[in-house]
C-alpha cells in the first residue's frame, strides 16, 4: 500500500535550520477549520516517510534511523492506520495489481 | 547510539505554533474558503512574495490578502461561516479604510484589502488587472494567486511609501532601486493601469509624475514624514485629496472622530460614554481648528472661481 498526501491538508515542515524555537517537525492542518497537529520526532519521520510514497514505511523510517524494521513495524504501521483514519495521509495504491 | 522510535498521540497541537507557520497555515486556511466560494484572493506580501523581496530578517506576523471587490460581501460570509470574527473593520483601520482585519482564535490575524493604497483606478478594475497576470505559490502546500513578480514589487513599494523604517527601505531597495531599466519599465506601466503612478513616483523620488496630480501632496506627505507628525498638516492634506467635496467632508469628519473599537482595544474595555467624551474633547481644539481652516478655504475658492 502507498500514500500520499490529501489534497484538503496544509502542512509545514520545520528542521532546525528554520526554527529557532524547538518546534521542530511537521505542523499539519485539514482544511478549513483544522485543528492544527504537530508531529515530532519519530512521529514527523513516519508522516513525511507515508506521504513520500514508501512502500514499506517501517523499512524507510529503520533506514533513517537505524531501527530494525522488524521490531518498528507494529509501531509504524499502527500510527500510518491512525493518520489514515485522521485523513493525515490517503491511499494512492492499495498495491493490487490493476487488472489488465 | 541509535533513536528510539516512538509515536505520538495525535492530538492539537498546543498553543504556541511558531509565527512563519501559523502564517503559512492561515494563508492556505483563507485559499480553500475562497475557493470553495469561488471568490478571487491574492494573497500578498508575507511569504506569499517572490523570493527575491523577501527579507530575510523580517517575519511577517499576519496574512494580507486583496479580494476581488465585488466578491467581499462573499467571503465575510464564509469566513464567519467558518468561526472567522471582524476585528476591526475598514473604518477602524487605516484613514485609506483599505483592509479589515479578520481573527480566529488558532489562526493569524488576517487583513482583508479591498484595495490597495496607491491604486486609483477603479478598485474592480486595477483587481482585475493584477488577476489577470497572477501565478500560483505554494504555501503551506496549497496552491494560492498571488500576483505577478511586477505587481509584488508595485505593492511593496506602495506600502513602503507609508513606511519609514529600515524595513521599508530594503523593501524600496529590493522592489526598485535593485532593478534594471527594463524591469522598472514594466511597473511603471503596471502603475499607469492601476492608477498607481502618483504613489509610485512619490515613493521612488520622482517627483515629475506628481505634477498637478490631486493627490500629490498626500503621497509627498506620507513619503516623506509619515502620518505621526503635524497632525493638522496631514488631516488637511487628506481631506484636499479626495475627488468631491462629499468625500472630504466624509474624511474630514471621520479623520477627527475617536474610533469606537480602537478606544475599545487600547482601554482594554468597551469605552464608556466618559471614554468617548474625554476622546472627543482631546480631538475637539484640532477638529475646531481644522474645520474652521477647511471651510474658509472653501468660501475663499467660490468667491474666487
Amino acid at each position: 500500500m502507498t500514500f500520499g498526501l490529501p489534497d484538503d491538508l496544509a502542512h509545514v515542515v520545520v528542521t532546525a535550520e528554520n526554527e529557532t524555537t524547538g518546534q521542530v517537525g511537521v505542523f499539519l492542518r485539514r482544511l478549513p477549520g483544522g485543528p492544527t497537529v504537530h508531529l515530532a520526532d519519530s512521529s514527523a519521520l513516519i508522516w513525511l516517510a507515508a506521504v513520500d510514497g514508501c512502500a514499506d514505511v517501517a523499512s524507510a523510517v529503520a533506514d533513517l534511523t537505524g531501527a530494525d524494521p522488524e521490531e518498528i513495524r507494529p509501531q509504524v504501521d499502527g500510527f500510518v492506520a491512525e493518520l489514515l483514519a485522521r485523513s493525515l495521509v490517503q491511499v494512492l495504491s492499495d498495491g493490487t495489481p490493476a487488472p489488465e | 547510539m541509535v533513536p528510539k522510535v516512538t509515536v505520538q498521540p495525535l492530538e492539537p497541537s498546543g498553543p504556541f505554533i511558531p509565527t512563519n507557520v501559523l502564517v503559512e497555515l492561515t494563508h492556505a486556511e483563507i485559499q480553500v474558503i475562497a475557493a470553495a466560494g469561488a471568490l478571487d484572493v491574492l494573497h500578498i506580501k508575507g511569504p506569499a512574495l517572490d523570493p527575491q523581496l523577501r527579507s530575510d530578517r523580517a517575519t511577517s506576523m499576519d496574512v494580507d490578502i486583496l479580494i476581488r471587490p465585488r466578491h467581499l460581501p462573499a467571503l465575510q460570509a464564509l469566513l464567519r461561516d467558518h468561526g472567522w470574527h471582524c476585528l476591526f473593520d475598514f473604518r477602524d483601520g487605516s484613514t485609506f479604510e483599505h483592509a479589515a482585519t479578520w481573527a480566529r482564535a488558532d489562526m493569524s490575524q488576517v487583513d482583508v484589502h479591498r484595495y490597495f493604497p496607491g491604486f486609483e483606478a477603479d478598485a474592480e478594475v486595477a483587481f482585475e488587472r493584477l488577476w489577470r497576470d497572477r501565478r500560483e505559490h505554494r504555501l503551506a502546500g496549497i496552491g494560492c494567486q498571488v500576483p505577478s513578480l511586477d505587481a509584488q514589487r508595485l505593492i511593496l513599494l506602495l506600502h513602503a511609501a507609508r513606511g519609514h523604517d529600515e524595513r521599508a527601505l530594503a523593501d524600496r531597495d529590493r522592489a526598485w532601486v535593485d532593478l534594471e531599466a527594463a524591469d522598472r519599465e514594466r511597473v511603471d506601466r503596471l502603475a499607469v493601469q492601476v492608477g498607481a503612478s502618483v504613489a509610485l513616483g512619490a515613493v521612488t523620488g520622482r517627483r515629475e509624475l506628481l505634477h498637478g496630480a490631486r493627490t500629490a501632496d498626500l503621497w509627498t506627505l506620507l513619503t516623506s514624514t509619515g502620518t505621526t507628525d503635524a497632525p493638522l498638516r496631514v488631516w488637511w492634506t487628506w481631506v484636499r485629496a479626495e475627488p468631491t467635496f462629499a468625500a472630504a467632508v466624509r474624511r474630514g469628519i471621520h479623520l477627527l472622530r475617536p474610533n469606537r473599537r480602537r478606544l475599545a482595544t487600547w482601554l482594554e474595555h468597551e469605552p464608556t460614554r466618559a471614554d468617548m467624551l474625554r476622546a472627543y474633547l482631546s480631538q475637539g481644539r484640532r477638529a475646531a481648528v481644522a474645520a474652521r481652516t477647511f471651510i474658509r478655504s472653501r468660501a475663499s475658492g467660490r468667491r474666487s472661481g
